[in-house]
């Protein structure tokens, strides 16, 4: 079982205001350890499907396979519980809880999961912290942070459970270029860990960071582009 | 554990929002301490009348019923619009004077035979101008002979000077109400003029003075020999206008009246029939209360509702990416209510202390000296159930209050918070 994730035939539609179908018959499959980029324009879909495949929304016909589990189907519940342990995110927003230091914000998906003791969640919430150069902020609330700052605790925080794919809406949307950059290290440097990334953009730089890009256009897969790295 | 999360949370969101939460627990702080004061006190004033009723009434009065209201109806083909008519003549004019017990004497030890009868007195009642100086009272008199008097009533209890002994022995005694005594400026062995209905004339010596607490009483009535009173009306030794009766069991009262009433021939109350006025009192009393009180924690419920609300709309970002992060709907319900059962335990516990606080300070308050009553503080009757009761009413309403809010964002879907 090498693929991480299946997605055969999507189709999604939106019904406000009017009718419409955003995912046209979208299949791809993901292997494990690679890292690829869905670009697309503004309201190409490229959230839509990112929602979709995230098993956030419900709401499209096809299937969905992640870890080999089919997710088409499954209750609300059972997805939040499978999110918690298979998927991290990281939007464009960090949607850091703003009373929690950085630190319980890396650890609450870990304390959720509790396959490990809260000392052991603590320790390697705070070595991801330090790994993206942030452990001298772990104990500041972040709401204090700076943008920059904010996404690299979110990514820490999409991290903590080691999860089997990672999913990246526009991580670098909000932030200025040379806070850019740093997040475009850190990505390619997860995926030289192995780390399984599929990243929405539609900065052309990123996609030439990943190993391989998909483009979607009018709520179709149109092309791929082979990766510069590989 | 997850519980442990969830309430880990819960409370780090609490801790942030310190003055919103404050400001509910308050809410509830607010109700819940109203609630047992305003019981407290309720109970306090309810005890008071009921025990000012049960010393001066008897567990059941017999007498003649004067009050005859006499119906008559035109019937419809003697009027001219050809409607019926029904004329009510209200207190119709006994025709002879007085409302006499006949028979009194063999009712009398018919009445004492009777097993469920613990005592009788047999009373003759009469209205009396009193005397002393240039001050003048209008009294009701109860003509009682004190043993059996006292045997019903318990009027030593009562009595807040002299004994009543000294009444037994004297011929001339009267046994003044309180309110009464301080009207006329009189003291225990002082002198008073009476002067009946009929216009005789006599004088008598106070002997004690009777307080139940309550003005109307206190302010009216008045005990002397029945053989006095029946001298002074021309009437025979067995002249009676009423018993009084006090059972072995007067829990039964509700019972034995009628009985009484349809074996003698007499109209025969209960203390609660005899009382009706201060239990409508009592009730209406009950009523508003509960009244208040639910408002108040009604209202107190509507602040936490709102709050919770504030605090759900300001989380919309928390909720999607705790969705996201694996927290199911139940997580997310489990955080938010439990900040509700805090803000509710929190807030019934100090109302608990507040209202044990309140409740000792209102007993403590001296009420201003007046006519109405005579004792010298707010009643209350403190009663720790109270507490129990709104500490749960505290809880439950906060669990409520919380609960709508609390499912609105479990149900809340993170996508349509992502996508803005």
């Amino acid at each position: 079982m090498n693929k991480v994730l299946i997605a055969e035939h999507l189709n999604k539609y939106f019904h406000e205001p009017v009718e419409s179908q955003v995912l046209h018959d979208i299949s791809l499959s993901l292997d494990r350890s690679q890292f690829v980029t869905v670009m697309g324009k503004s309201g190409s879909g490229k959230s839509s499907l990112m929602y979709v495949l995230a098993t956030l929304d419900t709401d499209y016909d096809g299937n969905l396979f992640i870890c080999g589990e089919r997710m088409t189907g499954l209750t609300e519940n059972q997805l939040a519980q499978f999110r918690n342990r298979h998927i991290g995110f990281i939007f464009q927003y960090h949607y850091l809880l703003p009373e929690f230091t950085a630190l319980q914000n890396v650890m609450i998906p870990g304390l959720k999961l509790k396959h490990k003791s809260s000392a052991q969640v603590r320790d390697d919430a705070m070595a991801l912290l330090e790994q993206m150069q942030m452990g001298k902020f772990a104990e500041y609330l972040s709401s204090k942070l700076s943008g920059g700052q904010q996404q690299r605790v979110a990514i820490a925080r999409a991290l903590i459970n080691h999860p089997d794919i990672i999913m990246a809406d526009e991580p670098t949307g909000n932030l200025d270029s040379a806070n850019t950059a740093i997040i475009f290290d850190i990505f390619r440097k997860l995926a030289d860990e192995g780390n399984t990334i599929i990243a929405i953009t539609h900065d052309m730089d990123f996609v030439r960071k990943a190993d391989a890009g998909f483009e979607i256009r009018d709520g179709s897969l149109s092309s791929y582009i082979e990766g510069a790295k590989k | 554990m997850s519980r442990s999360v969830n309430w880990g949370i819960a409370k780090i969101q609490m801790a942030a929002r310190r003055k919103q939460a404050i400001v509910a627990i308050l809410g509830v702080t607010f109700g819940v301490s109203m609630f047992i004061t305003l019981m407290s006190f309720m109970k306090g004033v309810n005890h008071f009348l009921l025990d000012v009723i049960s010393s001066a009434t008897p567990d059941i009065v017999l007498y003649a019923d004067q009050r005859k209201t006499v119906q008559f109806t035109v019937p419809a083909e003697l009027n001219k619009d050809g409607r019926e008519i029904i004329f009510f003549e209200h207190g119709r004019k006994p025709q002879s004077q007085g409302k006499r017990i006949r028979n009194a004497r063999t009712l009398l030890s018919a009445i004492r035979r009777d097993p469920v009868v613990a005592a009788v007195s047999p009373v003759v009642t009469a209205q009396v101008f009193l005397r002393h100086g240039s001050s003048i009272a209008n009294a009701q008199f109860l003509g009682v002979s004190i043993g059996d008097a006292e045997d019903v009533l318990k009027l030593s209890a009562k009595l807040t000077s002299g004994n009543i002994r000294n009444m037994e022995m004297s011929d001339n005694g009267i046994i003044l109400g309180k309110g009464l005594a301080d009207r006329l400026k009189i003291q225990i062995g002082d002198w008073v003029n009476v002067s009946t209905a009929q216009g005789v004339k006599d004088r008598l010596q106070v002997c004690s003075v009777i307080c139940y607490g309550l003005g109307s009483i206190d302010n009216s009535r008045a005990f002397v020999h029945i053989r006095r009173m029946r001298q002074w009306m021309g009437k025979g030794n067995d002249f009676t206008t009423e018993f009084f009766i006090s059972l072995r069991d007067p829990e039964l009262s509700e019972f034995a009246a009628p009985t009484f009433a349809g074996r003698y021939g007499y109209r025969a109350d209960t203390r609660a029939q005899s009382n009706s006025y201060y239990l409508t009192i009592i009730f209406v009393q009950n009523m508003m209360t509960y009244i208040v009180s639910l408002a108040i924690l009604l209202v107190a419920g509507f602040g936490i509702y709102n709050i919770m609300n504030m605090i759900i709309n300001g989380k919309l970002n928390d909720i999607a990416i705790l969705k996201a992060e694996g927290f199911s709907g139940k997580d997310i319900r489990q955080i938010f209510l439990s900040q509700s059962v805090f803000v509710g335990i929190a807030g019934a516990l100090l109302g608990v202390i507040f209202g044990t606080i309140f409740t000792f300070l209102i007993s403590h308050i001296p009420i201003p000296k007046s006519d109405l009553t005579s004792i010298p503080y707010f009643p209350v009757r403190f009663d720790p159930m109270y507490c129990v009761w709104g500490f749960l009413f505290g809880v439950v309403c906060s669990f409520l209050a919380g609960l709508i809010p609390a499912f609105r964002a479990a149900k809340m879907d993170p996508l349509s918070i992502l996508r803005r």
